[in-house]
């Protein structure tokens, strides 16, 4: 069963608005929205600017660079003080001559 | 609300937090002993450097703790004739051990300390693979006596 037709439905098909935005309405709203962005305080521009996909998928990928880098640097230099440990200890001139095995 | 400050910095956290997970999974997966020092980082450094299996390993091991024991029976010796030339020199400014004999004694002791030293690179050498073993005496050179160092081309 439908329901009784609503008479104002006619007065709305009748109803036409008649308005058009002034020639520099776009204008206007980038200009609004640039001065509100000028308010806000460098950290929120920041964070506006920092929070897209492609920016921090980028920083997401320096960040996992950087930090095996730094992974690869200092396995390095592990190793180079690895050798060094070893021929300090054979060395018996050296302040780090070694006379036993480290318990391991 | 949280505010941008705590925002950016909740973010830089998680990118900071990223970087040392990357870090200390590149380190576990290519470092050959974490967590070791000295001498046991030492021996696993010999070990990983000239490709020793596990048999050679324990052979060089044991090469090794002879090396050591003979090196610290020398230094109780030396230790012994150091203090034993200081008391006297405590008790007496004119001591009855003759300078000149201590010190040709002090230099036997570490001229027998490098011979045994050469000995055990040559006998750790001889343990190792030929290539590893020459490579091996070459590093060694390098290191202890950089003048006179020949070193070959790594192969790896």
């Amino acid at each position: 069963m439908n329901p009784p037709e609503d008479p104002l439905n006619d007065l709305l098909a009748l109803w036409q608005v008649e308005a058009s935005a002034p020639t520099d309405f776009q204008r206007q709203v980038w200009h609004r929205i640039a001065a509100d962005q000028e308010d806000l305080p460098w950290t929120a521009r920041f964070l506006s600017w920092w929070f897209q996909p492609r920016r921090l998928l980028l920083s997401a990928v320096s960040a996992i660079a950087f930090g095996a880098i730094l992974g690869v640097i200092d396995v390095g230099w592990h190793q180079k003080q690895a050798r060094e440990a070893y021929f300090s200890a054979i060395n018996p001139l050296d302040g780090h001559h070694k006379h036993s095995f480290a318990t391991r | 609300m949280k505010s941008p400050a705590s925002r950016l910095a909740a973010l830089a956290s998680a990118f900071l937090l990223l970087a040392a997970a990357a870090f200390y999974l590149t380190r576990q997966s290519i470092d050959f002993a974490p967590g070791q020092s000295g001498l046991a980082l030492g021996m696993s450094w010999l070990k990983r450097e000239y490709q020793l299996d596990d048999d050679t390993f324990a052979k060089v091991t044991q090469a090794h703790r002879r090396y050591f024991r003979e090196c610290a029976e020398r230094c109780h010796e030396l230790d012994d004739l150091n203090r034993h030339f200081l008391s006297e020199l405590q008790a007496d400014a004119t001591p009855k051990s003759d300078l000149d004999a201590v010190e040709i004694l002090q230099e036997s002791l570490c001229h027998d300390c490098r011979l045994a030293m050469i000995t055990h690179v040559h006998e750790v050498a001889s343990l190792m693979p030929p290539e590893s073993g020459n490579r091996f005496i070459a590093d060694v050179q390098s290191v202890l006596y950089p003048a006179h160092s020949r070193k070959p081309r790594r192969t790896r």
